[in-house]
């Protein structure tokens, strides 16, 4: 919303010497937030009033040689293109130095001295357009130039912004800021915010004289739409142009003028924030009421759409046909034309939530819907109806207001609210005083009572559509008016008890660290996945989850698993990495629930390598969150992403919670990955038991030194590590340990087979192992291997 | 004689000054000390003189050759003491990480602050992140038309009822009421979590952002107390005191509602693009717990007040680094990631 400071200053008489930066501060700290000030004089800088003291054709072109008088800035030859320039006539003159925009220029130019046709040209006579001003003297045509009659008191040379009222601060307010305070959406609201914020005198705005009553002009509306319904009769009336300082104002705020009662009932609502609407009498049946559209009906709206009977848009009907959609827009057939001679006022107040329904359904979101929308009081049109009066008297005195009806349902009811001197004060956080609370309070309108620490108050109307209705709302006033920045910084003091939760680090924080200091990456993806990384990874699911409007049309399942957008993240970072690790910890909807998954990937080009990698993550971070009962075992079962041969299970409490493995050659073919291989875990992390505290006990450490023997032999591919293992483990009570060494395969071991090698390690509790006892653990070892496991040693 | 043991003793320390390496002290050594050796060679030379000179001459060459000994001895000691690495090393090459992985920056930064608000006894809530319409929209105090509840801001879950809508949350505050319904006040938590808009993607929106609530709810919480929850979480994130203004803001779940605005850390508040001109930047809202929100979640509102802070952790860690593309976040780019390890 644009706010205009010479507006303002109509109504409230603000401190000498206030800047308009200054009032921006202190709006935006106590009110709402203003986003900017623009000087409106600026962009007429160097542009003057002037008259044409001559004008004569240039032979043989549409070109007009002129002698301007510009007052002080002297008397220039300047060459005009345009048919209306002649002797006599007042204009805009661009001096070099200003800006102005051509016809056609995406930018401003600069205006200098030139020469057209040989002809010296000292400056340019301005069409309205050129100089931004269209808004306020709307051309006949575009090549028209300004033809400034109004401004005949004026002196020549007088700056242009000046002599039209443009010599303006006009505030940029957001909207949003101002959703909850009706109250604000027109001058005189900031103006009654700002006297409260200086402690500045308001002026009241006037009141509508005695208009004969009728009761012909309105017909009962529908109660739950309209709250009060005014219809008034003027008689006598010339649909002109509205005068030169409304139209300058409408303009600065961003209005464009029509004829002078479309500006007229815009003028009222930026002034008091309460539309109206202007018909032609004479088009009317009356009576005129509000209510629900019926089955067939349409009105052509004054915007040339057409809008169609619903149960969510609200008619102004006469007693034949729809004129309008209540709250919103006026009708094409019904609006006041040139040659209009009585016209019918409607000024009214609907119900918030349904104007709101019939903006949205009609799309229509106009300076009147945006205000009936906030909730309006219904005490406001007497203001509204005050200034129209005023206006049209100062205007058009021949006007007469001849009938006039006021159905008034629902006026609103000011808002009591009992708050407690000390709840107030105690959410300061400081000791007010009574007197000064009530100094703050009534001067945003409210009236105040207080007895025994109990504050009773009653709001202004203007605030009491739900804007204010609670003591926190109290509050909130009282803080604003002090000053934001008033008040001091108090330590809040708190009762110091145990820890809230013992576990301070929460599971899936200690998962994350464990995975990232296991060298892989954090990524997030998006909750929802792509069909082709679901069929790709989670294949086997049934039952999604949906959006109803997904952010493409092939992602409106959300992921059960993690995999599919991390083989998406794979495949994304391939194009510039042949080898790393990605994971992710998050949010799973597997079905109709929700959980939490961990998730990782590791890829490269050599697969052995990269499991026995992801299954040591796995185990560190098994070690490292000190997860209770999880354990890992083989298994040949298919599944959605992994590779049945090299694949094992996460199990906890019986359990199957996660897979660690080989991603398939189908899975990676339909995830688009074609030339690395990946190894990845997932895991859902909510069932996990986490421990307290470390509970695994202290085992002595050996007093006498151990000893250790490595030992090599070929081996069938059929028999894995964890036979080894257990073969040579419970051989003997002196072999403490059996540590994997390497494999290998290639030259000197045949097909189908491998060279492993493993550590042995071996000692006893009272004495140090000497060189035979070491030497016959070791061929018994081979031997056990040998019988066992039919390796050879190499 | 007397010149021999002189002379001899200059050239040795002449030797030893030249020499630049053990090896070379070690030749040194051979030279004078060795079976050949000068010194040596003057030992041996004794048999030939008088019996009366033999005597002094003998104990002026041992003292020579002790003395020998000890000043070879710390020759090598200091120049082995000074050397440096047998192999040349380029100091100027990259450094090799222990383990090349990393939280996500936003992952970082959230941990930075749970750290930050556990030294202040807060604890850290987490939600789920499907919700209802009950939760975060009813209890949240949004009126029954507010535009958030629309399908165009809210990613709703497909096939629900209509009095039992679920979504993907559109915020957190829905979980801050969850929380306070687990147990009795008074709390001190921070919720930090990701939401979901419906929006369409730009540098500047994205549809999964990061955010992080801070909640503190007790008797006698005068809202200026909002101030610790907000030094706490921007000096955490800028690693130093910043300045910050609060002023009237509209958010249905809190009275009164501010805006907080911090200081332009560009322009230190002069005033430059980044801030339009105006030394502020608007960082989080916050505010006192609307009544129906501590109603909602079991409290009376004439007892029972507080502060409330949200701030989105997606702009503040593009802030701290100076990024300026928000989809970068999500886009699992190794390229970017890295950045932050
Ligand atoms: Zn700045």
């Amino acid at each position: 919303m644009l706010v205009s400071l010479e507006w303002l200053k109509e109504y409230v008489d603000l401190p000498a010497g206030l800047t308009p930066e200054q009032i921006m501060h202190d709006l935006t700290l106590a009110t709402v937030e203003v986003e900017g000030v623009v000087f409106t004089g600026q962009a007429l800088d160097r542009v003057c009033v002037a008259e044409v003291l001559q004008a004569d054709k240039v032979p043989d072109t549409k070109l007009t040689l002129t002698t301007c008088d510009a007052g002080e800035h002297g008397v220039l030859s300047v060459v005009c293109g345009a048919t209306n320039v002649r002797a006599g006539l007042r204009v805009a003159l661009a001096l070099p130095g200003a800006q102005i925009y051509p016809k056609g220029a995406a930018e401003a130019v600069e205006v200098r001295e030139a020469e057209v046709r040989g002809l010296a040209s000292h400056a340019v006579i301005c069409s309205a357009g050129e100089i931004g001003l269209a808004a306020v003297f709307p051309p006949a045509d575009e090549q028209s130039i300004m033809e400034l009659d109004e401004l005949a008191g004026i002196p020549a040379g007088t700056p242009l912004a000046s002599a039209i009222g443009f010599t303006d601060a006009v505030f940029e307010i957001d909207n949003k800021s101002l959703t909850n305070r009706p109250d604000l959406w027109g001058h005189y609201g900031i103006a009654r915010e700002l006297a409260a914020i200086y402690d500045a005198p308001l002026s009241t705005l006037p009141r509508a004289p005695e208009v004969a009553a009728s009761d012909a002009l309105l017909a009962p509306s529908d109660a739950a739409l309209c709250n009060r319904f005014t219809a008034t009769v003027f008689e006598g009336v010339t649909v002109t142009g509205a005068p030169l300082a409304m139209r300058s104002r409408l303009a600065r705020v961003g209005q464009r003028s029509i004829d002078l009662f479309v500006d007229l009932t815009n003028y009222v609502m930026f002034a008091c924030g309460q539309p109206s609407h202007a018909y032609d009498a004479d088009e009317l049946d009356l009576p005129m009421c509000a209510r629900a559209s019926r089955d067939g009906e349409a009105v052509t709206l004054l915007d040339g759409s057409e809008v169609h009977a619903h149960p969510s848009v609200p008619y102004i009907a006469d007693a034949r046909r729809p004129l309008a959609v209540a709250g919103v827009m006026g009708g094409e057939a019904s609006g006041v034309t040139p040659g209009s001679r009585r016209i019918f006022l409607e000024m009214a107040n609907f119900d918030a939530r349904l104007i709101r329904a019939a903006s949205q359904r009609t799309g229509a979101r106009t300076e009147a819907s945006s205000r009936f929308e906030k909730a309006l009081d219904t005490q406001r049109i007497d203001a509204g109806l005050g200034l129209f009066h005023q206006l049209l008297a100062d205007i058009q005195p021949e006007a007469k207001a001849v009938a006039f009806q006021d159905a008034a349902a629902a006026p609103t009811v000011p808002a009591e609210v009992r708050v407690g001197h000390r709840y107030i004060t105690s959410r300061l956080g400081v000791d007010f005083p009574v007197a000064r609370i009530t100094r703050y309070l009534e001067s945003l309108g409210f009236s105040v009572q207080e007895s025994a620490g109990i504050f009773t108050l009653t709001a202004p109307t203007w605030r009491s559509t739900g804007d204010v209705s609670l003591p926190a709302d109290i509050v909130e006033e009282v803080a604003r008016l002090h000053g934001y920045d008033n008040f001091r910084f108090v330590p809040p003091q708190v009762a110091l008890t145990h820890l809230p939760r013992a576990k301070r680090v929460p599971l899936d924080r200690q998962v994350r660290e464990l995975l990232a200091g296991a060298g892989l990456q954090e990524v997030f993806t998006y909750p929802w996945a792509k069909r082709a990384q679901l069929q790709a990874a989670a294949d086997s699911w049934q039952e999604f989850m949906t959006l109803e409007m997904p952010p493409a049309p092939d992602q409106e399942r959300l992921r059960p698993v993690l995999l599919p957008n991390l083989l998406e993240a794979v495949d994304t970072n391939l194009r510039y990495f042949d080898t790393f690790g990605l994971f992710e910890v998050g949010a799973v909807y597997p079905g109709a629930g929700e959980g939490v998954a961990a998730a990782a990937v590791l890829v490269g080009d050599d697969a052995g390598h990269l499991f026995r990698r992801v299954r040591g993550v796995v185990e560190h971070v098994i070690r490292g969150a000190q997860l209770k009962g999880v354990e890992l075992r083989p298994s040949i079962e298919p599944h959605d992403w992994v590779d049945p041969s090299v694949r094992l299970d996460i199990h906890s409490g019986g359990e199957v919670i996660g897979v660690v493995g080989r991603v398939s050659n189908r899975s990676k073919r339909l995830a688009g990955i074609d030339r690395a291989e990946v190894l990845a875990f997932e895991c859902r992390l909510e069932a996990l038991q986490f421990q307290p505290t470390r509970e695994n006990s202290y085992q002595r450490v050996a007093e006498f030194p151990t000893s250790w023997f490595d030992v090599s032999v070929l081996l069938a591919d059929t028999v894995p590590w964890a036979q080894v293992e257990a073969a040579v483990v419970g051989m003997d009570s002196l072999l403490r340990e059996v540590r994997w060494v390497g494999e290998y395969r290639g030259d000197g071991v045949p097909q189908g087979a491998r060279s492993l090698t493993l550590r042995v390690i071996a000692g006893a509790e009272d004495r140090t192992l000497v060189s035979e006892e070491v030497d016959g653990l070791r061929a018994r070892v081979l031997e056990t291997l040998e019988k066992t496991l039919g390796a050879r040693q190499r | 004689m007397a010149d021999d043991v002189s002379e001899l003793k200059a050239a040795l320390e002449s030797a030893l000054a030249q020499a630049a390496t053990p090896d070379a002290v070690e030749q040194i050594r051979v030279a004078y000390l060795g079976r050949k050796g000068h010194i040596t060679g003057l030992l041996k030379g004794l048999g030939k003189m008088p019996p009366e000179a033999r005597k002094a001459a003998g104990q002026r060459i041992n003292e020579l050759k002790s003395a020998a000994a000890d000043a070879l001895e710390a020759r090598k000691l200091s120049l082995v003491d000074a050397g440096g690495s047998a192999v040349t090393i380029d100091v100027t090459a990259p450094g090799l990480l222990a383990a090349p992985g990393g939280l996500h920056p936003i992952t970082q930064m959230m941990y930075d602050l749970d750290d930050a608000f556990a030294a202040l006894n807060f604890e850290v809530y987490q939600g789920p992140e499907i919700t209802s319409e009950a939760s975060d929209f009813d209890n949240m105090n949004f009126p029954p038309d507010h535009p958030a509840r629309e399908s165009m801001d809210t990613y709703w879950l497909s096939g629900e009822s209509n009095d039992a809508r679920r979504c993907l949350r559109p915020h957190l505050t829905g979980g801050s009421v969850r929380r306070m319904l687990e147990g009795p006040p008074p709390y001190r938590f921070v919720y930090p979590g990701h939401v979901y808009r419906n929006e369409t993607t730009d540098a500047r929106h994205e549809r999964a952002f990061v955010q992080y609530e801070a909640l503190i709810v007790d008797r006698d919480v005068p809202f200026t107390a909002g101030r610790l929850l907000i030094d706490t979480i921007l000096q955490t994130v800028f690693g130093r005191p910043v300045k910050t203004r609060m002023r009237a803001g509209f958010f249905p779940f809190v009275e009164p509602g501010y805006e907080i605005d911090m200081e332009c850390q560009v322009c230190s508040g002069s005033g430059c693009s980044v801030c339009k001109h105006v030394g502020w930047l608007e960082v989080m809202p916050g505010g006192v717990p609307h009544p129906n929100v501590l109603r909602r979640a079991g409290l009376d509102p004439d007892e029972w007040t507080g502060f409330y802070v949200n701030v989105g952790l997606d702009r503040l860690v593009m802030m701290r680094y100076g990024i300026d593309d928000v989809r970068l976040f999500h886009s699992a780019d190794l390229r970017f990631l890295r950045q932050f390890r």
